[in-house]
């Protein structure tokens, strides 16, 4: 059945595409079917989570990796799939009519059940490999959604830093992920959960749970990582709302959860989650104050929010499980009621800019309502949802796990935020819909359409109805989340208000006074200077991290690959004789006598002595034709050598060779100059030639080892046997050559064929310089710079550009 | 009656030997090439079949017992290539029915392709080292034929380029098996496996075995070896660069597997480290390199620098595991590497030009293809469930397991570049708006979108039927280190001394 939710939103996915040609909002009603479906599927099988059992498949699929299509439901996975169900049901009727007429809405539609998909398989995923898959399906299907309106350069880089950031933390996540499957025996994560005591105790438990926190704190946008998330909002607002609010964003946070039973009561997680959940905490809480366009005011509230969230993963004591579950819920229902609302007010009004809108509520009054509701909610106001889930928050920052100093440290961050939170929610509310109206809108605004608030109302209802009578119920139905993540019996209790007055409730009525204060100081507040230094701004360290990459690649790539085949050959002969010499050394020759001349006939002797001389003549030549005579000289020198040891068909074949390769090398320097030019200085030259020696030496030296060490029979002692009886031949190399041999000597043949076509070719076919002209009958002069090209650095007349091939170009993005 | 191993050598032979006499004739030179290249992918196929049910296969030219004469062998790893080499070949084909000028057709394009299938199969299906280097030649030949084919002025500086460096590791190749006769006293593969074993002078057959090692890393275009390949990769037809982009560089890799998985496999544990240590520079270097570059071809080019890295280092972890991985990630990067190509090649046709500024606005232009490059593209990256990722994770399995720690974390860092590069085609080729009007140019036909659509859809097989490709993987690494296996097949079950010491006697 897992395995089915998972895949039908995947498999479904296509039928998007019939938005393309029908953008009337009646297709939208009926692509809400499928999530609406899966919906009501998982709450099927919610009796049986909620009576404390699991719901369990896996297929395999490729066991020697340990990769699993496992899926397991529990209260955690429940709590996600019914939130990622629920709300994707709430934004396929949003988008009909937020994307109507849109002629992409097909597109959109595709790439939303997709991330759906995807993300269920997230949260129901029991194998971590395949839990990574799914994770990176929706870091891909967020990509495609936030350059949706690719046109425009902002949503392309919204989307690549997007992509690029929670990419980067899902490799370190896979690293990381196949180190704790390492540790623990199992990449299945119940298994992994059973196994806490013995990965705690592994070294591999450090490097593997920071791994694991990089891909978290990137994809729930925790700093330093979370500067991606107001990028992201170049998305349209549906997706905002369901991916980057409600959903995808939390995917972070889930894993932590899930991984917090057994593996979390270490300092290492209790400090690095506290501090930097704590952190993003109150820079997002800060930063939403200073926001103008409302989506990027809550995309910061957001990441105050995602902050809260880990530090309650990190800070540990019994109430922090339950008041994470809460926050999450509180969290999907005010935050993604108020982004779609966003989209209305931007849709109908046409700007998201506070400094342009206002007085708002008689216009949208429907609007207005909801966003008011749902605000209150944010700020923590009593009856409202958010209102209990901070009350679980205060309640659990105030019994925190934390060591004394700290404890209040993460105490008053709580307090504080929830002074930003209040400070924003009014913001939000009173720049849109109360005061004057705003000077940058359409001239005529109307309510949004029903459809478009059918959405924000739903969740706007819960998030005031809940705390009205549903509160048992709610605790009922969020304990076995709260089993999942604690394993120490915590209990959810909610309630709106507590049987005797305490600390968090004085704590929470303070920050709601505090915050109703500071409204009075809004336009001082929202002018203030940044909490972060400047040179902290992560949209600038990308965007010079990218350039300089750039810069610093290009530069490098200039250096090393510039063209020149000199500085090309000059590498390959210094690795091979780097490559060679080490072993050569340790070899070192002990006991190998060195030769001796005994033996050796007078004209191997001169035609030995001779090869060298023709290699510094042809060094040392001054003009092309006297190079050629000295190069050719040492290949007629190899076939005397040849000769010399009876092999007279590869004496012959040399020698047609070398024949052939001057005649060629004539023809072709006959149109070029008849003097060579110097491009390298001196120095280059003195190094160069001081690199050859070497590996002259070098392989000299192996040689030399090579043919003294023999031992074991050579195989040409057969040959001489075989040849004759066999072979039928005298001539050992002929039989080797046509017989034992005959086949590489038919590759040989085929090499000389393929030669002739290609140079055939390429003295025929010329490339087109006149069209009127049949090229094939263009004759070779006129190619003259050709052939110097192909010859190296010569020049035809001309002075010709030194290097030909062009250098690698500047930098682009 | 021939052995049937002869068969996808005198297939791809004989066709370009009569596609060379009736080159005038395009329409029977088509269907010549189209004929022994679908050939070839057939029996490809059946030699992956018959190979998984029957282990490997071997047959002796012209009759002679091995040691003494050339032996022909085919393992996993053979037939995973020799297979891939058919299925490239006949995209490129289909991809050459539609974007090769005709001229090119009649000056012998389709007889070198064919001779390039026919050099690459060979060094697929040889168990002698110096049979091994004849292959190359002809692959080598076949392949500066097709890239100077044309004539263009680029195209000759870069096919001096490649032909210059890469007969530098011809040159290490021949040298390295010269000196291995002298060490060894045979070329025989799985003879040399049998000797070197026993050969006293470690240090020695280490020196020698380093010969293979600098000619084959310059074959694979590994670090500092590969600057032929993005000297020479952007100047030939598109067809020819998506053939070599896919094809060529890995059939050094293919050496490398073959030669220190059984011949050099003691020395393999000594150069181990070194090989992770190159491994790791390349993967690094090639990928800095495509970042740097504003052509789609030249990206392209030097990722196959930057990917041949992942393929070097599941050498390095000299295991089973790794070299599965090793051969997964090969399999999967030949497919996509080519795909890429070809897809990239589309939207270079159609624009007319691969300077990624002057493109742009493909996504709403050609759907089809900008489809075919995301999916392609993030197989590259190793996004799952695609191709890519399981190779991926198999080699940072196996880093793992080897707690080769560093390689493991370069491999995956690289990976956040290789997006990044790719996402920098995405932006400025598919997502960008036009750069000047586009209304004017062609379109994409089925005949450009299909030969990367092949691709691409097997790329999604090898990603969602990846238990069986590992399994195969695993089969033909376990096979490519299994001396013994060797010996025992290609000189029976006394071993190949013992065949000489019967002859010599």
């Amino acid at each position: 059945m897992l395995v089915l939710i998972v895949l039908t939103a995947l498999l479904m996915a296509p039928l998007g595409l019939f938005a393309r040609h029908e953008s009337r909002p009646v297709v939208g009603w009926i692509l809400a079917l499928i999530p609406l479906a899966l919906f009501v599927t998982i709450s099927a099988l919610a009796p049986t989570v909620l009576a404390g059992g699991r719901v369990e498949q896996a297929i395999p699929w490729v066991p020697r990796m340990g990769l699993e299509l496992r899926f397991a439901l529990d209260g955690l996975s429940l709590l996600f799939a019914l939130l990622v169900s629920g709300i994707g049901t709430l934004i396929v009727l949003y988008t009909a009519y937020y994307l109507a007429g849109d002629p992409g809405m097909g597109r959109f539609y595709l790439t939303l059940f997709i991330f759906m998909g995807a993300m269920l398989g997230l949260v129901l995923a029991d194998n971590v490999l395949t839990m990574f898959m799914f994770w990176e399906l929706t870091s891909v299907s967020s990509y495609l959604l936030v350059g949706y309106k690719h046109d425009y350069p902002s949503a392309r880089r919204g989307a690549q830093m997007g992509l690029l950031i929670t990419v980067g933390g899902g490799l370190a996540l896979l690293v990381g992920l196949v180190l704790l499957g390492n540790a623990a025996g199992s990449y299945t994560i119940s298994e992994i959960l059973a196994a806490g005591e013995q990965i705690k105790a592994s070294p591999l438990y450090t490097p593997a749970m920071l791994l694991i926190f990089a891909g978290c704190f990137t994809k729930s946008a925790q700093f330093p990582f979370h500067f991606w998330l107001p990028n992201a909002m170049q998305a349209p607002t549906p997706a905002s709302a369901y991916l980057h609010s409600a959903t995808m964003v939390k995917a972070g946070v889930y894993l932590l959860a899930r991984l917090h039973p057994t593996l979390s009561d270490t300092p290492l997680w209790l400090y690095t989650l506290t501090i930097v959940g704590m952190t993003t905490m109150l820079i997002g809480a800060v930063t939403a104050n200073r926001r103008d366009d409302i989506k990027g005011l809550l995309a910061y509230s957001t990441i105050s929010k995602l902050g809260t969230m880990v530090l309650l993963a990190g800070m540990g004591g019994p109430e922090a499980p339950a008041a994470l579950v809460a926050t999450i819920l509180a969290h999907a229902l005010y935050k993604g009621a108020l982004f779609m609302l966003a989209g209305a007010v931007d849709h109908e009004a046409g700007t998201r800019s506070l400094s342009q809108l206002g007085g708002l509520r008689r216009a949208m009054p429907w609007t207005a309502a909801l966003a008011i509701l749902s605000s209150l909610s944010m700020a923590g106001v009593p009856i409202l949802f958010g209102f209990v889930a901070k009350e679980e928050q205060l309640y659990a920052a105030v019994d925190n796990g934390l060591p004394p100093g700290f404890d209040i440290l993460v105490l008053i961050a709580v307090v504080t935020s929830a002074v930003f939170g209040v400070l924003y929610s009014w913001r939000l509310v009173s720049g849109v819909f109360f005061g004057p109206r705003g000077s940058g809108m359409k001239e005529h605004v109307h309510e949004a359409p029903a459809g478009m608030l059918l959405g924000p109302a739903l969740l706007t209802t819960l998030s005031v109805v809940l705390p009205l009578g549903l509160l048992p119920a709610t605790a009922t139905l969020l304990q076995p989340a709260v089993n999942a993540i604690s394993n120490e019996g915590a209990k959810i209790s909610l309630y709106l208000l507590p049987s005797q007055i305490g600390l968090p409730l004085i704590l929470s009525m303070t920050a709601l006074l505090i915050g109703a204060v500071l409204t009075r100081f809004e336009p001082q507040i929202v002018a203030a200077p940044s909490p972060l230094p400047p040179w902290l701004n992560g949209d600038r360290i990308y965007d010079a991290a990218v350039d300089g990459v750039l810069r610093g690649a290009t530069i490098f790539t200039r250096t090393l690959q510039n063209g020149k085949l000199r500085s090309y050959m000059t590498w390959a002969v210094l690795t091979l004789v780097v490559v060679v010499a080490p072993p050569l050394a340790l070899f070192g020759f002990g006991g190998l006598a060195l030769p001796t001349l005994d033996g050796v006939e007078p004209f191997e002797f001169v035609s030995a002595l001779l090869i060298p001389i023709g290699i510094v003549a042809t060094l040392n030549a001054r003009s092309r034709l006297g190079g050629i005579i000295a190069a050719s000289f040492v290949g007629l020198m190899v076939a005397f050598i040849f000769v010399i040891y009876s092999a007279p068909d590869l004496a012959l074949t040399q020698l047609l060779v070398e024949i052939l390769t001057t005649v060629f090398l004539v023809l072709l320097f006959a149109v070029m100059p008849a003097s060579f030019e110097r491009l390298s200085s001196p120095s280059e030259r003195s190094r160069d030639g001081l690199i050859a020696v070497v590996a002259g030496m070098v392989i000299a030296g192996v040689a030399f080892a090579a043919s003294s060490v023999t031992q074991v029979p050579n195989i040409s002692a057969a040959f001489r046997t075989e040849s004759q009886s066999q072979g039928f031949g005298d001539n050992v190399v002929n039989v080797i050559l046509v017989d034992f041999r005959g086949f590489d000597t038919l590759g040989e043949i085929v090499v000389l064929f393929t030669a002739l076509l290609g140079i055939y070719a390429m003295l025929r076919l010329r490339p087109v310089a006149d069209p009127t002209r049949d090229d094939e009958e263009t004759p070779l002069q006129p190619t003259l710079p050709e052939v110097a090209a192909l010859l190296g650095n010569g020049q035809a007349g001309q002075p010709a550009p030194r290097e030909r091939e062009a250098p690698v170009a500047g930098k682009g993005h | 009656m021939i052995h049937h191993l002869f068969l996808p050598l005198i297939v791809p032979l004989f066709g370009a030997g009569v596609a060379t006499i009736i080159s005038r004739r395009q329409l029977w030179v088509r269907v010549i090439a189209l004929a022994a290249t679908l050939f070839n992918l057939g029996y490809g196929i059946w030699l992956l079949v018959t190979i998984a049910t029957a282990g490997r296969q071997v047959t002796q030219a012209a009759g002679w017992v091995a040691p003494f004469g050339i032996t022909l062998m085919a393992d996993g790893l053979s037939a995973i290539m020799l297979a891939l080499t058919a299925l490239l070949t006949l995209v490129t084909i289909m991809f050459s029915f539609v974007t090769i000028e005709a001229r090119q057709e009649r000056f012998y394009y389709y007889p070198l392709l064919l001779l390039l299938m026919f050099g690459c199969s060979g060094a697929f299906l040889t168990g002698d080292l110096f049979n091994l280097y004849v292959w190359f030649e002809i692959l080598l030949v076949a392949s500066f034929g097709l890239i100077t084919l044309g004539g263009s002025r680029a195209q000759l500086e870069g096919g001096l380029k490649y032909v210059v460096l890469n007969l530098f590791g011809s040159l290490c190749f021949l040298v390295g098996a010269g000196l291995v006769y002298g060490v060894a006293g045979t070329l025989n593969m799985a003879h040399l496996a049998e000797r070197l074993n026993t050969v006293q002078q470690p240090s020695l057959v280490t020196a020698v075995a380093g010969f293979f090692l600098v000619a084959f890393g310059s074959k694979a275009a590994l670090a500092p070896l590969f600057f032929w390949l993005p000297a020479s990769y952007h100047t030939p037809s598109i067809a020819v660069t998506a053939l070599f982009g896919g094809l060529l560089s890995k059939v050094g890799i293919y050496a490398l597997y073959r030669v220190f998985g059984t011949v050099f496999q003691r020395e393999l544990t000594w150069l181990a480290p070194l090989i992770l240590l190159v491994a790791g520079v390349t993967m690094v270097v090639g990928v800095i390199g495509a970042m740097a570059q504003v052509n789609v071809r030249r990206i392209l080019a030097f990722h196959i620098v930057s990917q041949v890295g992942y393929m070097a280092m599941g050498l390095g972890l000299a295991g089973t595991v790794g070299l599965a991985a090793g051969i997964l990630f090969m399999a999967h990067n030949i497919v996509v590497k080519t795909a890429l190509f070809l897809i990239g090649g589309a939207a270079e046709h159609l624009t007319g030009t691969g300077e990624l500024k002057q493109m742009g606005g493909m996504a709403r232009r050609e759907p089809a293809l900008a489809v075919l490059w995301l999916l392609a593209s993030f197989a590259l990256v190793g996004i799952p469930p695609l191709s890519g990722f399981f190779g991926k994770l198999g080699l940072i399995q196996a880093g793992v397991a080897r707690e080769q720690w560093l390689i493991v974390g370069v491999a995956a860092g690289v990976s956040l570049f290789t997006l990044f590069s790719m996402l920098k085609i995405w932006n400025e080729v598919f997502w960008k708006k036009a750069y000047s009007d586009m209304s004017h140019l062609p379109r994409a036909g089925v005949g450009l979108l299909a030969p990367a659509a092949v691709l691409v859809l097997v790329s999604i097989a090898m990603g969602l039927g990846a238990a069986p490709a590992l399994e195969y993987s695993t089969m033909a690494a376990e096979q490519a280190l299994d001396t013994v296996g060797l010996v025992r097949d290609v000189c029976g079950a006394d071993g190949c001394d013992a065949v000489e010491l019967a002859v010599a006697r």
